[in-house]
């Protein structure tokens, strides 16, 4: 991606701009589906030059998960204003003409979002702000009234205690698609699965990889929730769970995303959302987040294998799968 | 004398990590290239000893088709696989030995999925195989447990 082709693209979405330069295009590492690019941008507005951050969000040529650009885009649309914090999205793209490939422009919001980085500063030294306001962002997505927000394009469960088989339905589904060798633990893993699905207490918008790693803090303050290339409709507990994943205990101890303990999230969650945390249910959810991570991974891994991907992050995540099988095995003994 | 393969790879890992990172301008670039330093450490350990590996794990995975062939039962499919999985001879070349490992996993897998109360037993201890070898292939990233 050069400079050029980009400032080609805003020509053509803003005709009255003038003089529109593009700098400090780089990638961001990162993005389990889509390559992130960030470049500042200005141009001649009437008769003022404006200054802009911007991202782009390009498709892949391989990844680790495939997923369509326009329902991450769409989400962004419907949750501006909603008190969940995204950056503003521009305009989604879909003739390669411009960047080889679809994409999207959003903007860049200001933060930080690597994990190392932020446990580093112990999260610019407001470790607590930031684990609450992470607690109520999630809470508020779980709130959010996504009918109105027209968000059910994302598929409705036909009802609570259908949410778990979508689910398991999907991410099996994958897997058998994309495997290239027998897996008897993520078998096991589903037929535990199947045998011990929840009824959810509503159906909410679960963001699906809601993380420290995807939201970005400014001086303590979270001041944007990326990567909703998993979003859907299902059960909030899955969000819940997917949060004390032992994949992101970053810190390398038992704080779930280096911000907080197990029981404290739980009760500060449940205060926050007036919803109940049942163990049980997050031992499910815990049990098909490490089964979607597994499963990502070997999608990633078949990729490498058949050369359509040639970054190494798909071939070093599949080494992370035992472990994943381990854990998986053991929450479900 | 040379360097062996398993030496070749890990002085490739050291320039990598001398000569060429410290070059590298962008971040995602310094992702990249310490990613590949990662994979070629995982490709030098697996150099030495996995021909090694795989002939353990089959002769387990062997011995475990071969219980489970007499626990299942003569005229069954599953058992005839297992039991021809078991006898079969192995191989000295690593990728036929990682074929049979497959193959082996995959018909274990017909016992472990299945309900039959003869076979909970051996049901048992194809998951403490399971258990043990993807404890054993772990990489140990993970964070600690917090449920006990």
């Amino acid at each position: 991606m050069q400079p050029e082709q980009v400032a080609a693209y805003l020509q053509h979405q803003m005709p009255e701009a003038r003089e529109i330069e593009v700098a400090q295009l780089f990638r961001i590492s990162g993005g389990a589906s889509r390559e992130t690019w960030s470049c500042d941008a200005t141009w001649d507005q009437g008769g003022a030059r404006v200054e802009r951050g911007l991202i782009l969000r390009r498709d892949p040529e391989a990844s680790l998960l495939e997923t369509e650009r326009y329902v991450e885009f769409r989400v962004y649309q419907a949750l501006q204003g909603s008190g969940v914090p995204v950056p503003e999205v521009f305009w989604l793209e879909d003739d390669a003409k411009w960047l080889e490939r679809s994409f999207f422009v959003m903007a860049r919001l200001a933060g930080e979002a690597s994990p190392q980085r932020l446990l580093a500063t112990a999260f610019d030294g407001k470790a607590d702000d930031v684990a609450q306001q992470k607690i109520d962002i999630l809470a508020r997505i779980h709130a959010l009234d996504w009918q109105a927000k027209r968000l059910d394009f994302l598929g409705v469960p036909e009802s609570t205690s259908a949410c778990a088989t979508r689910e398991i339905d999907r991410w099996e589904s994958i897997m058998r698609e994309q495997t290239l060798e027998p897996q008897p633990a993520l078998e096991l893993g589903i037929a535990w699965l199947r045998a011990h699905q929840p009824v959810a207490q509503k159906i909410a918008l679960v963001h699906a990889d809601y993380r420290t790693g995807n939201f970005l803090v400014d001086g303590g303050r979270i001041t944007g929730v990326l990567d909703w290339e998993m979003v859907h409709l299902g059960d909030p507990l899955e969000d819940v769970a997917w949060v004390c994943l032992r994949s992101w205990r970053w810190a390398g101890d038992a704080r779930m995303g280096g911000l907080f303990a197990r029981d404290d999230f739980y009760r500060r969650y449940q205060e926050a959302s007036g919803l109940t945390v049942d163990p049980d249910a997050v031992r499910f959810w815990e049990v098909l987040g490490n089964l979607k991570l597994a499963v990502i991974f070997l999608t990633g891994a078949r990729s490498f294998i058949e050369g359509r991907s040639k970054d190494p992050i798909h071939a070093f995540t599949a080494h992370l799968n035992p472990e994943i099988e381990a854990e998986i095995l053991r929450l479900i003994a | 004398m040379r360097p062996n393969a398993e030496e070749i790879v890990r002085g490739v890992q050291t320039s990598l990590l001398s000569i060429v990172l410290p070059e590298v301008q962008t971040e995602y670039t310094r992702t990249q290239v310490t990613l590949m330093y990662v994979l070629l450490g995982i490709v030098a350990n697996s150099l030495d000893g996995a021909h090694e590996r795989l002939l353990a794990d089959n002769g387990t995975l062997r011995e475990l088709a071969a219980r489970a062939a007499n626990t299942v039962g003569t005229q069954d499919v599953l058992a005839n696989e297992l039991r021809s999985l078991a006898s079969t001879e192995p191989s000295p070349r690593l990728s036929e030995l990682s074929s049979a490992n497959m193959a082996l996993a995959e018909a274990l897998a017909g016992v472990t999925s299945s309900d039959a109360p003869e076979l909970a037993s051996i049901r048992e201890q194809v998951i403490d195989w399971l258990r043990a070898d993807a404890e054993a292939r772990s990489l140990g990233l993970m964070g600690p447990r917090t449920d006990g």
